[in-house]
């Protein structure tokens, strides 16, 4: 299941996560609600974005 | 010497593992029987280990295209996180900011603050002297409390908290999404939005 999660403190700080989502289309997905909400300040790309990334790239060189 | 069995090969006692073998030759040597048993590989597979099992499971998994991929979000990988700094840009989220605080619905026009006068969507936070002014412009929030003076800033902050969950809802439902709330106990609040609306 693709799901996006937004962490909202009570000082009005906003974190955007992504989760189940393959390679770059994690961006993609989430693009909607950052241009939604403001100003991005800070983006940290996981383990998982490159190792799913990868994964992708190597599944569309094969085909 | 003995070679590594593996796990199941080094419980087995000796005298079990023999049975396995045709009985050698009375003239060969301990050592050399004990090769004799560890060196065709063949033999290993009466004897998988617990590494080797494992292996081959990944192995079954990965050539399996429609399992890899279930694993994968089964899982769920998290894969990037991006800090927002939010902007104040939607007059029907301010409104719906507005219900959710239980304050008076905002209004449009000019405001006189202590220093002067702003042109935008006022907002009156309990217990401020002056309202707060939305520029959806600019996406900017002007506002006069004199360093808390003349209103907490924890008003402030729980206007903007309110004003990105509401944002962040309408936005998702209009792309079709569905939105769950979570209130945490340090007053975070947490939205879980369900990418193509399966909840």
């Amino acid at each position: 299941m693709k799901i996006i999660e937004i962490i909202v403190t009570p000082d009005g700080k906003t974190r955007v996560e992504t989760k189940g989502f393959i390679g770059s289309e994690c961006r993609e997905a989430s693009k909607f609600i950052e241009r939604a909400l403001g100003q991005q300040i800070n983006e940290q790309l996981t383990r998982d974005f490159y190792a799913t990334h990868t994964e992708q790239q190597r599944l569309r060189e094969q085909s | 010497m003995l070679p590594d069995l593996g796990h199941a090969g080094a419980e087995l006692p000796r005298k079990t593992r023999h049975k396995h073998l045709v009985k050698p030759d009375s003239n060969y040597e301990p050592v050399f029987y004990s090769e004799l048993f560890v060196i065709p590989v063949n033999l290993r597979l009466f004897f998988p280990t617990k590494g080797a099992s494992t292996s081959h499971g990944n192995i079954r998994t990965c050539r399996d295209g429609g399992t890899a991929e279930r694993d994968q979000t089964r899982r769920r990988p998290l894969s990037h996180i991006v800090e927002l700094q939010t902007e104040v840009r939607d007059a029907a989220a301010i409104r719906a900011a507005c219900q959710r605080l239980q304050i008076q619905s905002p209004l449009y026009g000019e405001a006189k603050l202590f220093s002067g006068s702003k042109t935008g969507w006022q907002v009156k936070l309990p217990d401020w002297r002056y309202p707060i002014v939305c520029d959806v412009n600019t996406g900017k929030i002007d506002f006069d409390n004199f360093n808390g003076s003349w209103g907490k800033q924890q008003h402030l902050d729980l206007f903007l908290q309110a004003y990105a969950v509401e944002k962040a809802k309408i936005e998702s439902r209009r792309k079709g999404h569905t939105v769950t709330e979570q209130m945490l106990t340090d007053g975070t609040i947490k939205l879980t939005i369900h990418v193509g609306g399966v909840a």
